[in-house]
């Protein structure tokens, strides 16, 4: 439970906010990188309730700017993309991908030089990784180290980066992500009929364990199995918004995180990746979603039909009635409405994670607000290479602190 | 660039802001003339942020009433239109075409008299010209002189009216009408197609701007040298606040463009083709492509969702824009800035002039108006607008585009 000024703080990040201005210290994927074409059509992004638009130069670089030209707004989602530069289509101004105003053809010829020299387009650095273009939106000259997952720099068939884009808040989609105890319950018709495995119904409560590190945290949602042994699912999460989510092997490994669009949206991330081999191209817990990369619930419906929940399927055994495991996800945190009124609930002691996090985020807030310094070690040049989730059985007289999810004990039979 | 305070003064349209209530002041086209039938269906029309029926009546006058019926508020669109008067259909209140209630058979039938007598029904006077109705939405006892323009004493086949619904606040929609610099470029696919609006824009796309202040407003030339002892002017006339008389080559039509607020968010912008000469030309190239539907004319363009169906391809084989019709290309970047643009990023260069100017004169109006309630551009000197014309013109070098009479153009410069 929060107060309502704390639920305000943790959840607006539009242009002056203070969360919006510290979560755009971080880096946070934008577009599929597969959705920029060479010359092709720049796409308009929404991030932090701004505007955006992305596009890819000729020789392959990403430009990354405010929509509006410089000159008088017009979007530059309808710009000429062509010589590495975009061109508006109003007055033919035209900026250079790395944001430099090039030509002002509607000035006089003789006060072009000096006049596009004076105007500024705000402009932002982009890295591609993991399939993704991500973006620094902060205020900083130099950004922070870009983080090095371990997902970078794979081929492209050992990645399947995908989005989807949610009408409620951001931190709705995190709170979803990081609450492991909702998996026996809302996913239950998944479980008992598919490649994963039914432990999770069968000791629905798990013990939490958490293991602080210097980009957030590493949590086991331990459960008893009564053999002399235990399910652990090791989740690691990099700070304000990456969750490494514990996936039964040989699902590929996933990184998720809910990227806010403005209050009342966000997008929802899914990297799937895997190391060692190509990614199967409907993942484990993707069956029936729209299939659309850049917007995978798409179909999902809305409040407006309750997400076509199917009743009678519910009557015939099915647990909620919705169609796809990620829907299941998605819908729960779209029902809590476009902000949830978070002092309203009872948290339990299943909720201990979203407490903390809420803490944590709320702290962080605070020393930024008051010092300038951004938590999670962000300006710690951290080596984030060697973050891995895990999902493992193992016998009760080790401890799943000492797991390396790099190098895991053998299977228990 | 403006503050954000002076850019919402300019932009907030709505009930009770000092800009709605100073244009409201003016005469604005409200709806094609023959949108109304007589004893046919009253049409709801949204002007200022407010919602109005106009019906025809049985003798064809015209009524203009507040949308909702004045006893329960049920919308006067489903009104029954006969006997030339409206009747509500909920308790049968009706309301005859000069805004007088004449029946109230809800009530006992003893106080009904003295009863209708104390009902007001908010009524505005309208007049048509051009093809479209007219409607003074202002607060004075007596509406400043109906304009004179040309196109509104032409004989009805002479001129016409079509109307676009934007997406966008009425400001964006004047100044993309002000914005002279931006032909050459945005609409450079179409220049010199039908050898009339020509090339000549493309080789010298940054004109030099002059301007003459007029009791109404001004007269606009944008001047572009050719190089050879001539040089093309584009005179445009301006009636503030609203109408732009745009500079076409002969032999089309003339046109006369406007942007009326229909809330903050949306404008109808409304062209008018008129020909004091001829029957007029047919579909107008500039409209070509566009839905044909003259109360929307651009009711299928697009959206942010679709970015207005641009084609890409078509780009990359040379056409500029990409987007399908003229019309829409300078509708397309109005909504594209959003629906109220923030003024306060812009960098404005010297090919803005003009939007400068007007937003100037716009706020000082306004001011003006607040706090004297005096109102600006002439509306209440009794002006002659019957003469205002606009005029694109190749002219020799020794004559002044100032001098240019656009009733009477030079004769034509062979090529």
């Amino acid at each position: 439970m929060l107060t309502r000024e704390e639920n305000q703080l943790l959840s607006r990040v539009g242009p002056g906010s203070a969360m919006g201005d510290f979560l755009r210290q971080y880096w946070m994927p934008a577009i599929r990188c597969a959705a920029l074409e060479p010359d092709g059509a720049p796409v308009r992004i929404k991030m932090f309730g701004e505007s955006f638009v992305a596009f890819r130069t000729g020789d392959g670089r990403v430009g990354f700017f405010d929509e509006g030209c410089p000159h008088r707004c017009t979007s530059l989602a309808l710009a000429r993309n062509e010589d590495n530069a975009l061109t508006c289509i109003f007055h033919g101004w035209k900026i250079d991908v790395s944001g430099k105003v090039v030509e002002v053809p509607s000035e006089p010829p003789e006060r072009r030089a000096e006049f596009a020299a004076k105007v500024r387009v705000k402009h932002y650095p982009v890295r591609e990784a993991g399939g993704a273009v991500w973006v620094y939106l902060g205020k900083r000259e130099s950004p922070p180290l870009f983080y090095n997952f371990e997902f970078n720099d794979l081929p492209p068939e050992r990645l399947l980066p995908m989005r989807a884009v949610m009408h409620c808040n951001w931190f709705q989609g995190f709170e979803a992500v990081l609450d492991s105890a909702h998996v026996g319950f809302l996913h239950r018709a998944s479980m008992t009929n598919s490649s994963n495995d039914n432990r999770f119904a069968t000791a629905a409560s798990p013990v939490f364990e958490l293991m602080m590190r210097p980009c957030g945290f590493r949590e086991g949602a331990l459960r008893d199995l009564g053999d002399g042994t235990f399910y652990a699912r090791i989740r690691e999460v990099v700070m304000p918004m990456f969750s490494f989510i514990p996936m039964v092997w040989p699902a590929p490994y996933l990184m998720i995180c809910a990227v806010p669009i403005d209050d009342e949206w966000n997008a929802q991330w899914y990297f799937w990746y895997d190391p060692d081999k190509a990614v199967p191209k409907v993942p484990f817990s993707m069956e029936n979603t729209s299939g659309d990369l850049d917007n995978f619930c798409s179909d999902m419906g809305n409040l407006d039909n309750l997400w076509n929940q199917d009743r009678r399927k519910m009557r015939e055994g099915h647990w909620s009635g919705l169609r796809s495991f990620a829907y299941e996800d998605f819908i729960c945190e779209e029902a809590m409405g476009p902000i949830v009124d978070r002092s309203r609930e009872y948290l339990g002691s299943s909720d201990s994670i979203i407490i903390r996090v809420r803490r944590m985020l709320l702290a962080a807030l605070a020393e930024y607000r008051r010092s300038g310094k951004l938590a999670f070690g962000l300006d710690d040049n951290l080596d984030y290479s060697r973050i891995r989730a895990l999902a493992i059985r193992y016998r009760k007289e080790m401890s799943w602190r000492e797991i390396d999810s790099f190098n895991p004990p053998p299977p228990v039979e | 660039m403006l503050t954000k305070e002076e850019n919402e003064l300019l932009c907030r349209v709505g009930p009770g802001t000092p800009m709605g209530e100073f244009l409201r002041e003016y005469w604005v086209p409200a709806l094609r003339s023959q949108a109304l039938v007589a004893d046919g269906a009253p049409v709801r029309v949204r002007l200022f942020g407010e919602n109005f029926i106009a019906f025809r009546a049985s003798d064809g006058r015209v009524g203009f009433f507040d949308e909702g019926c004045p006893h329960r508020c049920t919308s006067l669109a489903l009104a029954r239109n006969e006997d030339n008067a409206l009747t509500c259909i909920f308790h049968g209140w009706k309301i005859d075409v000069s805004g007088k209630v004449v029946e109230v058979p809800s009530e006992p039938p003893e106080r009904r008299a003295e009863f209708a007598a104390k009902v007001r029904v908010r009524h505005y006077p309208i007049r048509e010209g051009g093809g479209a109705v007219w409607v003074y939405l202002g607060k004075r006892e007596r509406p400043p002189k109906f304009y004179d323009f040309e196109l509104n004493i032409l004989p009805a086949e002479r001129a016409i009216g079509h109307r676009g619904l934007l997406h966008c606040n009425w400001l964006q929609g004047l100044e993309a009408v002000l914005d002279s610099a931006h032909v050459g470029f945005l609409h450079r696919a179409w220049l010199g197609q039908d050898g009339s609006l020509d090339m000549r824009f493309a080789s010298a796309a940054a004109p030099v701007f002059e301007l003459l202040t007029r009791p109404y407003g001004f007269r606009e030339g944008a001047i572009r040298d050719l190089g050879d002892g001539t040089y093309y002017a584009r005179i445009r006339e301006m009636v503030m606040p609203f109408y732009s008389f745009i500079p076409n080559d002969a032999p089309r039509n003339n046109l006369m463009i406007c942007a009326i607020p229909i809330d903050d968010e949306w404008n109808a912008q409304w062209y008018f083709w008129y020909d004091a000469r001829k029957p007029l030309a047919p579909v107008q190239r500039s409209m070509q492509g566009s839905s044909g539907d003259p109360d929307n004319f651009c009711s299928e363009m697009g959206g942010f969702d679709n970015l207005w169906h641009q084609d890409r391809k078509k780009m990359r084989e040379g056409n500029w824009s990409g987007l399908r019709c003229f019309v829409y290309e300078d509708f397309v970047v109005e909504e594209s800035m959003g629906p109220i643009v923030d003024r306060t990023t812009e960098y404005l260069g010297s090919s803005d002039t003009i939007i400068i100017r007007v937003r100037r004169w716009l706020l000082q109006a306004v001011r003006e108006f607040q706090k004297t309630g005096r109102l600006a551009f002439g509306v209440e000197q009794d002006l002659d607008y019957s003469r205002i014309r606009a005029l694109g013109v190749r002219s020799r070098n020794e004559l002044d585009w100032k001098e240019i009479d656009s009733m009477n153009p030079p004769a034509p410069i062979p090529d």
